[in-house]
């Protein structure tokens, strides 16, 4: 093929899967904003990714908060400003780790498992029978995931924020002899309104595109179970992509002066 | 009454139909027989707005189907009850849900209400009610597709489809499956079209056959000519001969 013709190829691809996608989550925040609203669906979603994923999230941040403080007292006290671990452990939590690595394990624990049920309901035709029971698919599939990824996400976040401060606390008190009012006092001075909402914000965004990229890859997915796994694996793969580029420019509206 | 007319549907440069013209009057029973790929389901599509057929109409008593918004399209499905060949059931919802989820959807009944309902309608399918809490992943294909007529005419809809109905099943659950549609179209006085390459169902559920051969209706008629319609064509598909105008792919020898 003229190799013009095949860049032209993929970057036609690239609009209309860009196209395809932002149709997708136009229709399902949509219909998050009119009627019908299956409560039920909304509840159970909230569930899913606000409760159940607690415990995933609060070992991942714990545990790099730990290997945090580590890390940077090994590195600081080189050139003796290991005093400086508790704004590092604080402010690489909250405006990067928790809601960065709670995006990457939702995408991996949510998103793969919302394409893999709605890409199984598309191929048994249970997408179908929705529709012919007078029930859009987007107000009771797609609406109520992605909304409650979107609320969902920062509140995991906020608990990662805490859970992962506390385990830079735990290391630098029990393990690197700092003192314990000292540690806290720091942590707090250095702390500031905007590191959270950035956070939050990235983690709403996050879990926008975590939820949109389960939906979306599973309700277009086709060809039977083996459809249904390549739906799976570009969910993940997708939002972890997306996330990390979201990510850079999440920061730059916070952070670019 | 449900009528089509010069549907037409094309996928590339296939034509799967070249022009259907089908109609049944409420409280009939139309079966479309016809072999594999022969344009039985994409028929069944157009009719339920899966899919938009290229050209012709289709129309409910007075109202035309093609062409509606979604949202009118969603509306409208509230007159149609369908059966899918697999059933096509929520799994995430338990029996009882399924069973009642039109009446729910439209507010018709309360859930508590519904609940107590559902397990009237498993009873008319022949279903025990016991079964209302289970999850219908774990319930056999037959009790499956009961549920699916359950949940198709609890709406009590204008027009009843069914695709595939026997597929699956063994020749007893074949034939209370048959049973239980007939019952179904003539308590609920519905029109109904079903879809199928079984004879022995076609001749319990209907009252007139279509065959759709090459994308046409090659013939119908009365369920009774069924078996002795003189067609070339309808006479090779329902006595299974592998001579005549359908061509049947040579087996290798040896």
């Amino acid at each position: 093929m003229n190799p013009i013709a095949a860049i032209g190829r993929v970057v036609l691809d690239l609009c209309s899967a860009i196209g395809s996608v932002a149709m997708f989550a136009a229709l399902g925040l949509s219909h998050a904003v009119r009627p019908p609203f299956f409560w039920r669906n909304y509840v159970r979603h909230f569930i899913e990714i606000g409760y159940l994923s607690l415990p995933v999230v609060a070992l991942t941040t714990l545990f790099s908060g730990m290997v945090l403080a580590l890390q940077s007292y090994s590195g600081f006290s080189r050139f003796s400003a290991e005093s400086a671990i508790a704004m590092v452990v604080v402010l690489s939590i909250t405006r990067e780790l928790a809601p960065v690595l709670a995006g990457l394990m939702v995408a991996g624990r949510i998103g793969a498992s919302m394409a893999a049920e709605i890409g199984t309901m598309r191929v048994t035709e249970q997408i179908d029978a929705l529709e012919a029971l007078s029930t859009n698919p987007y107000s009771y599939l797609v609406a109520p995931r992605i909304i409650a990824g979107l609320l969902m996400m920062p509140f995991l976040v906020l608990v990662g924020d805490i859970i992962g401060v506390m385990g830079g606390y735990i290391v630098a008190v029990s393990k690197l002899g700092f003192n314990s009012s000292t540690y806290l006092q720091q942590t707090w001075d250095v702390l500031q309104t905007e590191d959270v909402v950035s956070g939050l914000t990235k983690a709403a965004v996050y879990g926008f595109i975590v939820t949109l990229m389960g939906c979306y890859h599973g309700y277009k997915s086709t060809g039977g179970a083996q459809g249904v796994g390549r739906a799976t694996t570009q969910a993940v793969v997708s939002s972890a992509i997306l996330i990390l580029i979201a990510n850079y420019f999440v920061t730059e509206l916070f952070f670019a002066r | 009454m449900l009528r089509l007319s010069g549907i037409t549907k094309s996928f590339g440069d296939h034509a799967v139909l070249r022009g259907v013209d089908l109609s049944v009057e409420q409280g009939k029973s139309l079966v479309i027989l016809g072999g594999s790929g022969s344009g039985k389901s994409v028929t069944l599509k157009c009719i339920m707005g899966f899919i938009a057929p290229d050209a012709g109409s289709i129309t409910l008593d007075e109202d035309e189907l093609t062409g509606l918004s979604g949202a009118e399209r969603t509306e409208m499905n509230r007159r149609f009850g369908m059966l899918f060949q697999h059933a096509a059931l929520l799994d995430s919802l338990p029996v009882w849900e399924n069973a009642m989820f039109a009446p729910l959807r439209f507010g018709k009944l309360s859930r508590r209400a519904a609940r107590r309902e559902a397990g009237d309608w498993l009873q008319r399918v022949g279903l025990d009610p016991a079964i209302g809490d289970e999850l219908p992943g774990g319930l056999s294909v037959g009790m499956q597709k009961r549920i699916g007529i359950a949940r198709a005419i609890a709406a009590e809809p204008e027009v009843l489809l069914f695709d595939e109905p026997t597929t699956g099943l063994d020749a007893l659950v074949g034939r209370q499956i048959d049973e239980l549609i007939r019952a179904s179209i003539d308590e609920l006085g519905a029109a109904a079209v079903t879809i199928t390459h079984d004879i022995s169902s076609a001749r319990r559920i209907g009252d007139h056959v279509a065959m759709l051969y090459e994308g046409v209706i090659a013939w119908q008629g009365p369920v009774a000519n069924l078996m002795d319609s003189g067609h070339p064509v309808l006479d090779q598909f329902v006595h299974g001969r592998l001579t005549g105008p359908i061509p049947v792919p040579a087996l290798p020898e040896d």
